[in-house]
């Protein structure tokens, strides 16, 4: 007589469809129960409404905001289709706009194709770069192959915002990695000063910088040593990128065991080399979902320079609405604006969570 | 030996440190002392011209105040009206922001779906929007209110409209009731709270009993004929509102912009904070049988402080700095106070100087506060 051992297949425990587990956390306990009944009739009543309003009652071709009211009750949606030339590239002069719109697409397909890794070489991104900016200028500003020249005070709208974005953004990344070397180096004195710098800045609210540099500027130096006050507000806006990345990327470096900087020196690499081969690949690694957040809300901050007089973006839509046939219609625009702006940093925080899986294949546990 | 080695070795970079050590500060005690000998005069100048214009009346308007302000006023006292209003803006917009963050990360960590997707869509629209983008619409929305003669009217005690909101005013008694009521509902909480730690079976009968004789207790408040004598209402007389407190619409606009702009980070926070507290101490508590609450109370919420209270300082101070952007809409906080004397007084630098100043002191005060807070909550056995 043999005794057979029978082993039994490890199954997993039974799991609850997916559809009843739905129905459980939905209707488990009566205070629950009466909040999602709450919720879904609250979700009924609001989404009908806005349905109406945003695509069943609304209005796609009037002439003034009176006509969109006559013709229906819902959105004026016919606002965006007679003012989006306004809203897309301010006050940059009407037949030339055909230049904005291009210099536009150039400039978001240089952001577009700095996100591709193959690119990220240094001598491929300053050649992408110089390409991108010198064909960007030449468009937007003339005065090459019989292009009228257009001043920088008649730049605007969407076009405006990323040229500012893409500019802040490219000058101010390797301030911040100077600025973030100089306040972890020996020297004192840099080191000061850069603390000094970082903290100032910091202090400040970005818009009253912007105001001092671009406003106030001229009161207090000669005309003569300036740029002009597009290029002024560039360079500043840059500026404070550059100091809250100093901080991000000090933070990242402060990550890395010192053993490894030594073991660098060991092998006789020199300071530039350790920099770049060891501390920056791994320091703006481990630091990535604060720099990605800071790329996201500089983006929204460049809504600012509509306080010191730019027809970037949101000042471009205040004055799409602000004329007298389209007065009521500051709904329909201001919703349409927050929409470009949702998609634009929904899209940068997407390719940062991609970024994030991307560089943590290695490590992850 | 090996000590002699290091001793010399020491020696030897000491001697050699002290020229490269000094050298540097040598240079700015040098450049300091060059630029003191040039523009000293400029300088001390600069300061009396400075001390003189701060005292001089100003003979302009600013939008609002919360301190008594005429044009007669002198710059210092205009600045301060600006710091206050600032102050005052940073302080509201605190309350409120953090408030609207607790109760949306509640309701994003909840185990119902339905209203944790609600509470996403909430951080994911007011996040991803400029604060300037709405501030201007909140702006635009309360300008194209009804004028008051046909302001909405919420009970007859609220009225909407675009000259601003009108609230009823407590008289020095609506006061004293109001601070009775808040007294009582501290004390209940307090003792709700003593009573679910200890784990007493009516802990929840309490909580419930108090909060339902503060329902009657407003209900009653409200329907009573003695309303008039606890608050003065508003009233239309003409064009405009008589009594009651009136808010402007430019502090509206900004106040709710920042406010659920910055609700949205700060419940982002708080949720992140939750999320640090470990598993197994949660079930540690549930084993000991404590309840739902106390588990709340006792372990996850001082647990998640720890991880919630240092960001929430650099979130706090962000709320300092983006009240600049009053500047917007036309509220008179301090950055528009310092633009407005710029303009009136031709005097940039000294002005400038001393709005840095104030930020820089306003700041300094919101990261003490917090260093302190984060002391009191420090945990034995956790890092601080």
């Amino acid at each position: 007589m043999t005794i057979a051992a029978v082993t039994m297949p490890r199954l997993p425990p039974p799991q609850p469809g997916r559809l009843r587990t739905l129905v459980a956390a939905l209707f488990k306990g009566w205070i629950n129960c009466a909040a999602t009944l709450l919720g879904l009739a609250a979700l009924v009543a609001v989404g009908a409404a806005l349905l109406d309003w945003l695509l069943i009652d609304a209005v796609w071709h009037a002439t003034s905001d009176a006509d969109c009211a006559a013709k229906g009750s819902g959105a004026c949606w016919a606002v965006i289709a007679d003012r989006h030339r306004i809203i897309l590239f301010g006050l940059y002069p009407y037949e030339q706009q055909w230049r904005s719109a291009l210099a536009c697409c150039l400039a978001l397909s240089g952001i577009c194709l700095s996100g591709l890794p193959v690119l990220w070489r240094p001598a491929r991104v300053l050649g992408l770069w110089g390409l991108v900016s010198a064909a960007f200028y030449a468009l937007m500003h003339g005065g090459v192959a019989g292009l009228p020249v257009v001043a920088t005070e008649q730049w605007g709208g969407f076009t405006l915002t990323i040229y500012l974005y893409a500019s802040a953004v490219l000058l101010g990344f390797p301030v911040a990695v100077g600025l973030a070397l100089m306040r972890r180096g020996q020297h004192k004195v840099a080191k000061g000063m850069a603390a000094g710098l970082v903290d100032g800045v910091r202090t400040l609210p970005t818009v009253s910088i912007l105001f001092i540099v671009a406003v106030l500027a001229p009161f207090v130096l000669p005309p003569s040593v300036l740029p002009d006050k597009l290029s002024r507000v560039v360079l500043a806006f840059a500026m404070v990128f550059a100091c809250y990345e100093a901080e991000i990327v000090r933070a990242g470096l402060q990550t890395i065991p010192l053993a490894q900087d030594e073991a660098g020196r060991a092998l006789g690499l020199r300071f530039p080399a350790r920099v770049w081969l060891i501390l920056l690949p791994q320091g703006l690694k481990n630091t990535l979902p604060s720099s990605v957040n800071l790329f996201i809300s500089t983006f929204k901050e460049t809504s600012i320079i509509a306080v010191i007089g730019f027809f970037e973006f949101t000042a471009s839509a205040q004055a799409a609405y602000g004329n007298a046939a389209w007065a009521n219609a500051y709904l329909e625009v201001y919703l349409f604006v927050g929409l470009v702006y949702f998609l634009c940093t929904f899209a940068l925080a997407s390719y940062g969570a991609w970024l994030e899986r991307r560089v943590n294949v290695g490590s992850r546990t | 030996m090996k000590a002699l080695g290091v001793t010399a070795l020491d020696a030897k970079a000491s001697s050699k440190g002290v020229v490269h050590r000094l050298g540097p500060w040598m240079a700015v005690v040098g450049l300091g002392i060059v630029i003191v000998l040039v523009m000293g005069r400029d300088v001390g100048q600069a300061v009396l011209e400075t001390a003189y214009l701060l005292s001089k009346p100003t003979n302009w308007q600013i939008s609002f105040s919360i301190v008594p302000h005429a044009p007669s006023d002198p710059y210092w006292w205009t600045l301060t009206a600006g710091v206050l209003n600032s102050v005052f803006l940073a302080a509201l917009c605190l309350v409120a922001s953090t408030a609207i963050g607790c109760v949306v990360a509640v309701l994003r960590l909840s185990a119902n779906p339905l209203w944790a997707g609600y509470a996403a869509v909430y951080v994911q629209v007011f996040r991803n929007v400029p604060l300037i983008l709405q501030a201007l619409f909140w702006f635009a929305v309360i300008s194209h209110l009804p004028a008051p003669r046909r302001a909405v009217d919420i009970g007859h005690a609220i009225y909407l409209s675009n000259r601003g909101v009108f609230l009823p005013e407590p008289t020095l008694l609506g006061w004293s009731a109001l601070a009775a009521a808040l007294a009582a509902t501290v004390l209940c909480a307090l003792h709700g709270r003593r009573a679910i730690v200890a784990g007493a079976q009516r802990a929840r009968s309490i909580l419930l009993a108090g909060a339902g004789v503060l329902v009657l207790a407003a209900v009653a408040w409200l329907v009573s004929e003695r309303l008039p004598s606890l608050a003065s209402l508003p009233v239309l007389r003409g064009f405009n509102f008589q009594g009651g407190i009136r808010i402007q619409s430019e502090l509206l606009a900004i106040a709710l912009g920042i406010s659920l702009f910055a609700g949205a980070y700060i419940a982002e926070i708080v949720r992140g904070g939750f999320l640090t507290v470990p598993r197994g101490v949660v079930e540690a508590a549930q084993s000991f049988g404590l309840s739902a609450w106390a588990i709340f109370l006792k372990v996850r919420m001082p647990l998640a402080l720890r991880s919630i209270i240092l960001p929430m300082g650099s979130q706090y101070t962000t709320i300092l700095k983006l009240t600049a952007l009053g500047l917007a809409v036309g509220y008179a906080d301090l950055f528009s106070v310092t633009i407005l004397a710029i303009n009136h007084s031709g005097q940039t630098i000294p002005l400038i100087l001393i709005m840095t100043g104030c930020f820089a002191g306003l700041n300094l005060l919101i990261v003490g506060g917090v260093n302190l807070v984060n002391r009191q909550l420090a945990i034995p056995g956790y890092s601080p």
